[in-house]
């Protein structure tokens, strides 16, 4: 083996260990910094973690390759003799390392951030957090799935109390056993017609029943929080059934987003939702009306309000009437994430 | 000798490219007003940027490593022709097979390319891995179980997924069967072969020699390799240079190697096809280090892809408001087409593009939130290059156009069907 062929291969083998200990370096410093969260979502940290770990051992693999090779205490490199074997083109090396040297030179030259309103200004706005989820098409579908009738009573909110929707009766033995449900914490004196009442205003198909389930359960509350975990899910329950919420008190907490277009006493407080990674992170929020709207994009808000119902930009949203939003800390994780568990249990 | 000499200088040069190359990106970033303020006058924008690049690279990184380990393993420890047994040798049952292999292997299409380019260098017929690379990252469990979470209560854009994804697998399956013929592995061939089972290392041109057939099996590993060099020298073989427009100075480095240096034979940069048996005890040591150089070169060879395709999906996230497009199309053959465009370039990971494509649904029509649940796992910015690396640019060009003319007829015939 020649030794300038040797010292070529080492010279290789060094900078591919130098960059995947950058790697590691960088993974390491960022779960230690906390700052991991702002890149990829907790479920995925594990698995980035035991990526670390397989970035090392490959890392202190090319650094020893390579120092056997470049101090000559080794003749044959040590390899499987078949490919991979760092081309010879300066160019393609060049721009092989540099691409694997960018996210390293990104990472630790610009400061991590929390995304905020930026992100959403180039993403797009959620307000109706139930066309996300549930989708309701407007339209009914000429396949005449039972759905579309419980998505059209809860988008357009034309629902009338006392007026059985037609999937109804499908849905009796079901429903009464979600009735049984939340029995114990209803107070009417006639339980059995209370439920019953309580269907009707929240109709469902089979695949929105937990949606109405966890509807029912927040509309037996005065105050209804929004916390961070199940953002999404009580987010799309209150779009769906938006009118039954009218007049009731809600409570939200979010970063402050401002459309072009918006009035001067309105703002929306917003939460990212993240599901694997940043770049997966998609906006939803509610609008705000309140007189003392002067607060600068991003600000961490708590907002208390009365629920009530507009129009943006054509659609139906939510809407919440507060009086003056109260400043707090961001919060350690910023973003919010599907809930993956029962959601009915998101009304504890 | 001539060579060195030349070798020597051009990573002299190589070095100080970088370094100033390196040195200048450290400096536009740590203080952009030293370049003055036409380099980047918008840093916010490149903030956002960092986060969504470094995410990306992130969320990939567990899963392309994975994905290089398990197919160094399968390079060190599966015999060959395996695979071959495994899938069935009608086409159909084949493609069905190979279909439904995600569920079992549920890994998204980055960690899919690297083992299904091994898997077919292993004997697995071409179209049954391309069904493989296609399906695989969404009829999966897990993709399932995201979907689910992300459309609960429209469970048609659930089975839509699965059905359509299915559907277009088996198109592409059967085309790419009728259609292609010979090797479409680059750098690779098994044309030559006439038995069928190939014995050819990936990824790297392949100089077969015939002696490896009848190679005694009690072969000590050293002596073969010293041997092998020595063949290489004196057989005729035959030698496919890997994609010579990538490497200007290959032909002549290694025509210099074999007229004028001998002592340089034993590195080049392309492959050796041979099958010098690894079952030897004595070598479990090397074996295992052999994994490692091989699982560390295959993550060069794909990873610098992947992180290109990572910095585009992360520029158009960046810097290409979404409320702009939202009205280009909401509805009709369009909006499936766009969608689709959509998908591609965003490059999201099949597990979590439906959160995505739910917060669409309230400007686009199903049917084309279904083009681009289906298409964008198949195909996008940082897959197809990752593609291109394992396979040939005519047939990666084919596959693209059937996949996506079978995602657009078959989203528009279920959307027309069931009204999506």
């Amino acid at each position: 083996m020649s030794t300038m062929e040797n010292k070529r291969l080492a010279r290789h083998y060094g900078f591919r260990g130098l960059l995947l200990g950058g790697f590691t370096v960088y993974i390491v410093h960022l779960a230690k910094s906390g700052s991991l969260q702002y890149y990829i979502a907790p479920r995925m940290m594990i698995y980035l973690k035991l990526a670390a770990l397989g970035l090392f051992v490959l890392a202190v693999y090319f650094v020893y390759e390579a120092l056997q090779l470049g101090f000559g205490w080794k003749d044959e490199p040590d390899d499987c003799d078949c490919d991979h074997a760092p081309s010879r083109s300066k160019w393609r090396n060049l721009v092989l390392y540099g691409l694997f040297a960018l996210p390293l030179a990104f990472g630790f030259a610009l400061p991590d951030k929390a995304m905020g309103s930026d992100v959403v200004a180039v993403k797009g706005m959620n307000l109706n957090a139930a066309g996300a989820v549930g989708a309701a098409r407007t339209s009914p579908s000429p396949g005449g799935t039972t759905q579309s009738r419980a998505d059209d009573t809860a988008t357009n909110g034309n629902v009338t109390v006392g007026q059985p929707a037609a999937g109804q009766a499908d849905n009796a033995p079901a429903a009464s056993s979600a009735a049984s449900d939340g029995a114990s914490s209803a107070n009417g004196a006639d339980p059995q017609s209370e439920e019953a009442k309580l269907q009707q205003l929240f109709p469902y198909d089979e695949y929105s029943e937990d949606f109405s389930k966890l509807g029912i359960r927040l509309y037996k509350r005065d105050l209804i929080r929004v916390e961070a975990e199940g953002f999404l899910e009580v987010s799309t329950t209150l779009s769906m059934y938006m009118d039954n919420f009218q007049g009731k008190t809600i409570d939200v907490s979010g970063f402050v987003y401002r459309e072009p277009d918006m009035k001067p006493n309105q703002f929306i407080v917003s939460r990212l939702a993240m599901t694997c990674c940043s770049a997966d992170s998609v906006p939803y929020g509610f609008l705000v009306e309140s007189p003392d709207a002067g607060l600068k994009d991003d600000t961490w808000v708590r907002v208390t309000g009365t629920i009530g119902r507009t129009t943006y930009g054509g659609n139906a949203i939510l809407r919440i009437t507060a009086g003056k939003p109260t400043k707090i800390e961001a919060p350690k994780d910023p973003y919010v994430y599907p809930y993956n568990g029962d959601i009915v249990q998101l009304a504890k | 000798m001539n060579t060195e000499v030349h070798e020597r200088r051009s990573h002299w040069k190589v070095n100080l490219v970088f370094g100033f190359i390196f040195g200048a990106v450290l400096i536009a970033f740590l203080k952009p007003e030293l370049l003055g303020n036409l380099a980047f006058p918008d840093l916010s924008g490149l903030g956002t940027f960092k986060t969504m690049f470094v995410g990306i690279v992130l969320e990939a990184l567990p899963f392309i490593l994975l994905s290089v380990f398990v197919s160094s393993l399968m390079h060190e420890f599966l015999p060959e022709g395996w695979i071959g047994k495994v899938i069935p040798r009608n086409p159909l049952l084949g493609i069905a097979v190979a279909g439904l292999l995600g569920v079992v292997f549920p890994v998204c299409e980055c960690g899919l390319i690297p083992i299904v380019r091994r898997l077919i260098a292993k004997g697995m017929p071409l179209y049954a891995g391309i069904v493989f690379i296609l399906v695989g990252p969404i009829v999966n469990p897990v993709v399932y179980g995201a979907t689910y979470t992300a459309f609960r209560t429209r469970p048609e854009l659930l089975y839509g997924r699965m059905g359509l994804a299915l559907g277009v697998g088996l198109a592409v399956g059967l085309s790419v069967y009728v259609l292609v013929r010979g090797d479409q592995l680059r750098n690779g061939s098994r044309g030559g072969d006439a038995a069928g089972t190939n014995q050819r290392e990936l990824g790297e041109p392949v100089h077969r020699l015939d002696h490896d057939r009848d190679e005694d099996p009690a072969h000590r590993h050293q002596e073969h390799i010293l041997q092998h060099h020595r063949f290489h020298r004196d057989q005729i073989h035959r030698h496919q240079h890997r994609d010579p427009a990538h490497r200007p100075n290959h032909n002549a480095d290694n025509s210099d190697n074999y007229s004028n240096n001998p002592s340089h034979n034993h590195r080049h940069n392309h492959s050796h096809d041979h099958e010098h048996s690894h079952n030897h005890p004595a070598h479990k040591r090397n074996r295992f280090f052999a994994v490692l150089n091989h699982a560390g070169g295959e993550l060069y060879d794909m990873g610098g892809y992947l992180i290109f395709g990572a910095a585009i999906a992360a520029a158009v996230q960046a810097f290409l408001p979404r409320a702009e497009l939202a009205g280009i199309g909401q509805s009709g053959w369009e909006s499936h087409l766009f969608m689709m465009g959509f998908a591609f370039v965003l490059s999201l990971c099949s597990t979590s593009d439906a959160f995505v494509a739910s917060s669409f649904a309230s400007t686009f029509s199903a049917g084309s939130l279904l083009a681009f649940l289906v298409f964008g796992p198949m195909m996008n910015l940082k897959g197809l290059l990752m593609l291109l690396t394992a396979f040939k640019a005519r047939f990666v060009i084919l596959v693209v156009l059937i996949t996506g003319a079978a995602v657009l007829a078959g989203s528009l015939i279920l959307a027309q069907a069931y009204g999506l």
